[in-house]
């Protein structure tokens, strides 16, 4: 037990090293285009928490298909639909 | 007289317990799915109305109900009714609900509980939805687009919204007990392999149910806010993108045909192998393809976006997609033909309704392609075609198959055989009626005629009166069924525990079955449609 | 097709906790589980579609939208991130304790759970105050930013606004649970050989930490440039 009472204690401090580490990074000069990078430290968060706290390793095996069932269908929603914006030609307003 | 109390594992499900309370607080899988079956009844006969009141005001080119603006409610009533609160639930709710843990070999769902939880939810937002369509209504279509439904729409939007994004939780719900109970409550030597394709068919829909109905929850609640405070989310003129809307909407609602069409080919798929006496052909392509469909459904949903204004990259990507999700379902019908040849075929009413499902299915199929095209849909989108693309397939797919199994699982539910000459009759009439209804619709679309108008130029009307007159004849097959299926209740014979001969595990409990389904779980050693030989055992 | 022989007979006496459609109480275990992480599916697709319409909306509106987000008070959104992050960490421990067989720390564990979430979301309705008295709910009325950034701006308070409160939502749902396990425990429910409810709504918990932790960036972080 004190095993895995440890284990959660490093999984903490990993996680507040991430996000100090997201905050200070988000003063650094980056162009508007470019800020989305900043979501990338929270992805690493969410697999902390995963894999740390909700313990998905060890979870029954359907459990992990459906958690990656849920990623894989946030990837076609965001990706997919975004493809619209990216790729659409705006005409300006006449008049 | 002194009551014997027997264990529920001996007592058939109807008469343990009479009460009003006992149905109304039963966990038993078996009475929600009657009491869904209720609810959906009465909505399909309420869409119906709306439906008949359409038909009734297209047979003048003016529109005999002289207001645009009670025509457009209707239109939008209609589709509310019958998308939400009638096909997306009805087979799954009803005859999935009554027969999943019969054919796994189990004594209820994973949870029970929550089984009549999402029943009070679908009532609730049931409710909610008439109240509002009945106040007056909304007029946008079912389709809610933006800025009309947030800015300039007359009638009560958010409270139809409302009920609609409560009766999603009510599905939701539905597909997470359906998937959990199929993974984890099957008979021992029930393998993936020896699932009868219904049971993939539904879990295949179940998935579309948890992933697809979150999105429509959180666009429903951004059209509210939208609605309520004007931000400009979905306004052009504050900056906002129209296209957002449609792009969150369809990425449900497209997959939510799928949800509603393939419970059907699942009935199908039992029904073809059991009336043609032969086993199914090709079962592992016919569940991988329930399956693809089920994934590849989720891909296409810009291809209702053709003409939004969506960039043409993504439009050619939908399009190419949409061609790709025809396929599995193609293999599903070259399947059931290969079932049939050389199969010792009786004609009852569940196959009499099966086979109208492989023809209008497919012809409603083949036209979802012509609409795929890009170049085809600008002409066709927004007419009369693509309404009877759609028909073809909810209607004259969808709702076919839904009979075909109400008949043909109503033996084992109700214990009771329907009157089947009938039956048959009453089948045929709506092939005949439905044809008329929606073949000419084909023609009208390809001719120009707009959908959603009230009043149309002079030269459509006459295949809008043999439209209009279809539906006459369609409405009467509909109401048959409703007479003879009730008064089988309570005049019918009493049905023998398997009146087709059919293999499935459900058929060996008795009609109707124990409330605990089985005294003791089966175990499994074939698959459920492994029939003998044609000509091998006279059947 | 098949025979009924009893190979297994169903009707047996089953374990207290353990529903009759079940074969043990591992079975039902797995399966409880198994039907939070399908939930959790779900509302990855649920907070997912908010996040494709702060992604159309950042695309169409950059400035208006950044604009929008510099008024975010960024100390409360990293305190409340520090908070949860803590949450899950103690929520966790009791979890620990509780396979060890010790009910007690549980619950002291689940208290805490509470006093932090009740922490965050009394910081939360503090901010919600701070940023409609400074003009930020964006109705019709009076917005604080104006000119070519307000379009974009109210579009972000939009999502600000949807967002925060969703998620509050299920903090408050999640506080509840958290509290009801802490009642069962002190009514002697969980023992180390069973404590399937607090696994599951551990699993509820964290998930909400999850949405928290992916909404931090996306509201305080990425606009303040």
């Amino acid at each position: 037990m004190r095993r895995r009472h440890r284990f959660n204690l490093l999984i903490w401090l990993a996680l507040l090293i991430v996000a100090v580490l997201e905050f200070g990074f988000s003063f650094a000069p980056i162009p508007a285009g470019a800020r989305p990078i900043l979501m990338l430290p929270a992805v690493l968060m969410v697999a902390l928490v995963a894999l740390g706290y909700m313990r998905l390793l060890t979870a029954p095996e359907i459990a992990r298909g459906f958690a990656i069932a849920g990623i894989f269908w946030l990837t076609i929603l965001l990706g997919l639909a975004m493809t619209d914006p990216l790729t659409r030609s705006v005409y300006a307003v006449i008049g | 007289m002194s009551q014997i109390v027997l264990p529920q594992s001996q007592i058939s499900y109807l008469s343990d317990g009479v009460s009003l309370r006992s149905w109304l607080l039963t966990t038993d899988h078996k009475r929600i799915g009657i009491l869904y079956m209720i609810s959906i009844t009465f909505f399909f006969f309420l869409g119906g109305s709306a439906a008949a009141l359409i038909r009734y005001n297209l047979i003048l080119p003016e529109g005999a109900i002289q207001s645009a603006e009670t025509y457009n409610r209707l239109f939008t009533m209609h589709g509310i009714i019958m998308v939400w609160f009638f096909l997306v639930p009805a087979v799954p709710v009803t005859i999935g609900n009554f027969v999943v843990p019969l054919m796994l070999g189990a004594r209820d769902l994973a949870f029970p509980k929550l089984n009549l939880f999402s029943w009070y939810l679908f009532m609730a937002g049931g409710f909610c939805a008439l109240y509002a369509l009945f106040s007056g209504g909304v007029d946008t279509g079912w389709t809610f687009y933006t800025p009309l439904s947030s800015n300039y729409a007359q009638g009560h939007v958010v409270a139809v919204v409302a009920g609609i994004f409560i009766s999603g939780f009510s599905t939701i719900a539905t597909g997470l007990n359906f998937i959990i109970t199929i993974h984890r409550l099957r008979a021992p030597g029930l393998t993936w392999y020896r699932l009868p394709v219904f049971i993939w068919s539904l879990y295949s829909t179940s998935i579309i149910f948890v992933l697809a109905t979150p999105v429509l929850a959180i666009t429903l609640l951004l059209l509210v806010f939208e609605t309520l405070f004007h931000v400009g989310v979905f306004d052009p003129r504050l900056g906002g993108d129209p296209l957002l809307f449609q792009h969150m909407f369809w990425f449900y609602s497209h997959p939510a045909v799928y949800i509603m069409i393939l419970p059907g080919l699942g009935i199908v798929s039992e029904i073809i192998p059991v009336f043609a006496r032969k086993e199914l052909f090709g079962y592992k392509f016919v569940v991988w393809a329930s399956v693809s469909i089920a994934v590849i459904a989720f891909f296409v949903w810009g291809h209702h976006m053709f003409v939004s204004g969506q960039s043409l990259f993504a439009s050619v990507a939908f399009s190419l997609l949409s061609y790709l999700v025809a396929v599995p379902s193609a293999i599903k019908v070259f399947n059931w033909l290969g079932t049939l040849h050389k199969g010792h075929i009786r004609f009852d009413a569940p196959m009499i309704y099966a086979l109208g499902f492989i023809g209008l299915f497919t012809m409603g199929g083949i036209t979802g392609l012509y609409l795929a095209a890009l170049a085809a849909d600008i002409h066709l989108h927004d007419t009369y075609f693509v309404i009877a693309h759609f028909h073809y397939i909810m209607v004259g797919g969808m709702v076919s198959a839904y009979f075909a199994g109400l008949h043909y699982w109503w033996p084992k539910m109700t214990g009771k055989m329907y009157p089947e000459m009938i039956a048959r009759a009453a089948a045929l009439l709506m092939f005949l009626g439905f044809n008329l209804t929606f073949f000419p619709q084909y023609i009208l679309g390809y001719l120009g005629m707009p959908r959603r108008y009230h009043a149309y130029p002079p030269e459509f009307q006459v295949l809008n009166v043999l439209s209009s007159a279809g539906a006459t004849i369609l409405a009467a097959a509909y109401l048959l069924p409703l007479f003879y299926l009730t008064f089988s209740i309570f005049r019918g014979e009493r049905a023998p525990a398997n009146p087709w001969g059919s293999l499935g595990l459900e058929w060996q409990t008795p009609s109707p079955p124990f409330t605990k389904n089985f005294t003791v779980t089966p175990l499994v050693t074939k698959g459920p449609y492994e029939f003998p030989e044609p000509g091998a055992i006279d059947v | 097709m098949n025979s009924l022989s009893p190979a297994r007979s169903m009707s047996e006496e089953v374990a207290p906790h353990t529903h009759f459609q079940y074969a043990d109480a591992g079975h039902q275990a797995n399966t409880a589980v198994a039907g939070m992480w399908l939930f959790l599916a779900s509302e990855v697709l649920f907070f997912g579609g908010l996040i494709a319409a702060w992604m159309f909306c950042r695309h169409w509106q950059p400035a208006g939208f950044d604009a929008g987000a510099r008024e975010t008070v960024l100390w409360i959104g990293s305190l409340n991130l520090v908070l949860l992050i803590t949450s899950s960490f103690v929520y966790s421990s009791g979890l620990a304790f509780i396979k060890a067989g010790n009910a007690g720390r549980l619950i002291q564990c689940c208290v805490l759970t509470m006093i932090i979430g009740t922490l965050f979301l009394l910081l939360k309705f503090y901010e919600w105050h701070i940023d409609i008295s400074e003009g930020l709910f964006p109705s019709s009325g009076f917005f604080k930013i104006t000119g070519a950034d307000a379009g974009g701006a109210r579009m972000f308070w939009s999502f600000y606004f949807v967002a925060t409160a969703l998620h509050a939502l299920h903090m408050i749902v999640g506080v509840g649970l958290v509290g009801w396990i802490a009642i069962q425990a002190r009514r002697g429910a969980y023992v180390a050989g069973w404590f399937t409810p607090v696994e599951v709504v551990g699993l509820y918990w964290s998930f909400v930490d999850i949405v928290w932790i992916v909404l931090y960036p996306a509201i305080y972080l990425v606009g303040r440039g």
